[in-house]
């Protein structure tokens, strides 16, 4: 503990001078240098300085341990992703906020906050906190940082900014002065792959990551990564596993009644079935998911969009327009731009397939080529207007487009 | 030059293998599924 800067703070909160203080216990210079931390002092000073203050110095490091086991408390709720149970532990904490900038753990707490932020959702409270934390990076212990460089990729890929996040997992990965990477750092490392489509990596990561998991027993850490195997599963053309991932993790899920796993897991069982081009049993798991979803969320947005695609892929081209209506003007409330672009894409197409691919080539593409994270939908967007074209006899362009896919 | 040669090569391939005749517009559903699974939480 920082006595120095603990008696400082309570002599001042009491309102006290250094003279009230340090009269009958030492001298106002040796008092000075102790708040300062510039001189080490006795425990007995320290002890009557803190009986002055009506501190208890056995209480102090009572609390200080308190402040240790509730920061463990905190990373193991993080770590088997226990929403419910963090609260009470992080309201603990914070009842101690007082205290914590005078013990050792004062970056652990910080960090460890910024961590908790993320968890939660709370993005810009996050990035505040991590400019906090980035003014102090050079009184990190080596630990410290390499917990901050972590929570920095955990909040790149939250934004959605994964060629970052990757790159800073990979650095830490090959570090070799930082710690045996855990459980939760590989699944994070096959999120990301996931992501940037890179579905061999994120297979190989994310089987490392489930047998550590399972390991320890991390039950809903399990389920998740199930899923992303799935989803890395069905990318990679492989389908029995995508279908065996799937259907155990529906069987666990209804079982245990994971009211917000479920309809993601419907999703993704969709979305395997889409694959498979099975487009009828995709819209039945489709409208399984959507069922179960509140409206206004991102996730019922690439719902309703694939219950969408899919019944045009049917032919149903009315319920496909009514779909896409419905997610154009979602995505305009929820601020989802990609989303709005793309059903205005259908929108058009159903009216005039001409409109339609200008229209691709003045808004989706300039945009999708823009967030330089959607490969598969500019690949699919490139291989059709090379096909308009095409057909169009207009081939300069066809190659154009073609070109770009490779 | 090499890289010109390549595009009016393509060009060529590209004239060759389409039906003159076919102005239909391309149909959607025809090409490869978008992927837009929902990834487990962070």
């Amino acid at each position: 503990m920082e006595f120095g800067a603990l008696i400082k703070f309570y002599r001042t909160q009491k309102g006290m001078t250094q003279a009230e203080l340090a009269k009958g216990i030492c001298s106002v210079p040796h008092l000075s240098k102790i708040e300062n931390n510039s001189k080490e002092a006795n425990e007995e000073t320290i002890s009557l300085l803190l009986e002055r203050l009506e501190i208890g110095l056995e209480e102090m490091d009572e609390k200080e341990g308190l402040i240790q086991t509730l920061l463990g408390q905190l990373g193991e709720k993080i770590n088997y992703y226990l929403k419910d149970k963090i609260d009470e532990i992080y309201q603990k904490l914070q009842e101690m906020e007082h205290i914590i900038p005078f013990s050792k753990f004062i970056h652990t707490y910080e960090l460890y906050k910024y961590r908790y932020l993320l968890f939660k959702g709370f993005l810009a409270e996050a990035e505040s906190q991590k400019d906090l934390l980035f003014k102090q990076k050079k009184n990190f212990s080596q630990h410290e940082e390499y917990l901050f460089r972590y929570f920095n990729a955990v909040c790149l890929i939250t934004k959605g900014q994964y060629k970052a996040a990757d790159e800073l997992l990979e650095a830490l990965y090959i570090d070799p002065s930082n710690d045996r990477p855990n459980a939760e750092f590989f699944y994070h490392r096959a999120i990301v792959k996931s992501a940037l489509e890179q579905s061999g990596h994120a297979i190989h990561f994310g089987k490392m990551a489930l047998q550590l998991f399972m390991n320890e027993h991390n039950f809903f850490r399990i389920l998740h990564t199930l899923m992303m195997l799935g989803i890395n599963y069905t990318q990679s053309n492989i389908y029995e596993e995508a279908e065996d991932c799937f259907k155990h993790l529906i069987r666990n899920a209804e079982l245990l009644k994971q009211d917000k796993l479920l309809p993601q897991i419907y999703h993704n069982m969709g979305y395997l079935q889409n694959k498979k081009k099975n487009f009828k049993e995709a819209l039945s798991y489709y409208e399984k998911s959507l069922a179960l979803q509140p409206i206004n969320n991102p996730h019922y947005l690439v719902t309703l969009y694939s219950i969408g695609e899919n019944q045009y892929a049917l032919q149903e081209t009315a319920k496909a327009k009514e779909c896409f209506q419905v997610v154009s003007s979602l995505a305009k409330e929820l601020g989802v731009k990609k989303y709005r672009l793309l059903a205005d894409f259908y929108i058009f197409h159903i009216v005039s397939p001409e409109k339609a691919f200008k229209y691709l080539e003045s808004k989706v593409i300039p945009y999708l080529e823009a967030t330089n994270e959607h490969h598969n939908d500019l690949t699919r967007f490139y291989k059709m207007l090379s096909d308009f074209y095409s057909q169009q006899g207009t081939y300069l362009e066809a190659v154009n487009y073609l070109n770009k896919i490779t | 030059m090499k890289k010109a040669f390549i595009l009016l090569f393509s060009v060529a391939l590209l004239v060759l293998s389409s039906p003159v005749s076919s102005a239909q517009p391309v149909n959607v559903a025809d090409a490869t599924p978008t992927d837009h699974p929902i990834l487990p939480p962070v």
